[in-house]
């Protein structure tokens, strides 16, 4: 088996974290330009045509919805450049890959499970201040947020495997 | 541990070194030096039978149980 390139996994690791950052600051940047702020808006909730009043309460309350639910991703993902890194390293059996794999699963689980309740607080935040009876409270279940619970579970498994496997690795250490 | 492991002494009885004997039985030093003081947690057969090829010896001249007595 040939060993991983340890260059294309520092590089890696330096690139999801870059990338997780620049999409965390352009989305909390984007909610205080309001054309960004319509446009990041429309396409999480998907309200294309639908009215919507982008007051102050609803830049600060989608802001901050948007920005919890990508809070929780750049948490799994900043797990995904630990591993990266640690695989860089050539420690393929450290006991903490299979920590942060699990970590990176968790983050994705929970956040396929947040997405539909994010939506909905997010459509009704930037219908809020609209005129009466055009306030939207909507409930959007999409075939995606499953695949992303079904993935974030398999990776907590193999997070699991993977330490048992780091276990096994350090006892046959101690064997001569 | 009431497992002793007796390859000290064996070692002294054929006039062998440790290094000798790692680079017979392609250990490095260092782990013949943790077999010598009881440091590992086991033995392959495989090392167990190229130690008792290169000393001559059985696997009990090298292992040996001693029972912990219990204090009341």
């Amino acid at each position: 088996m040939s060993a991983f390139n340890p260059r294309v996994a520092r590089w890696l690791a330096f690139l999801t974290k870059a990338l997780v950052s620049v999409c965390l600051l352009a989305n909390l940047f984007g909610w205080f330009i309001p054309e960004a702020a319509e446009t990041i808006a429309r396409n999480i909730t998907t309200l294309i045509t639908e009215p919507i009043s982008l007051t102050t309460r609803a830049l600060v309350l989608g802001g901050l919805i948007s920005t919890v639910q990508l809070g929780i991703l750049t948490i799994g993902f900043w797990a995904m450049a630990a591993v990266f890194k640690l695989f860089a390293q050539g420690d393929y059996l450290h006991p903490d890959i299979g920590k942060q794999v699990q970590c990176f699963g968790k983050s994705l689980a929970l956040f396929g499970v947040l997405s539909p309740l994010m939506r909905t607080l997010l459509a009704l935040v930037i219908t809020l201040d609209n005129p009466e009876g055009q306030q939207i409270l909507m409930i959007r279940l999409v075939t995606n947020d499953f695949v992303i619970i079904l993935v974030g579970m398999l990776l907590i498994m193999l997070g699991y495997a993977l330490k048992q496997a780091a276990m096994i690795a350090e006892e046959n250490r101690q064997i001569v | 541990m009431p497992i002793i492991v007796n390859l000290d002494v064996m070692l002294a009885r054929r006039k062998m070194r440790s290094k000798e004997l790692a680079e017979r039985i392609g250990l490095t030093e260092q782990n013949v030096s943790l077999l010598k003081s009881g440091k590992v947690k086991g033995i392959r057969f495989e090392t167990l039978e190229k130690i008792c090829e290169v000393l001559a010896c059985q696997p009990g001249d090298i292992l040996m149980f001693e029972p912990t007595v219990k204090s009341d």
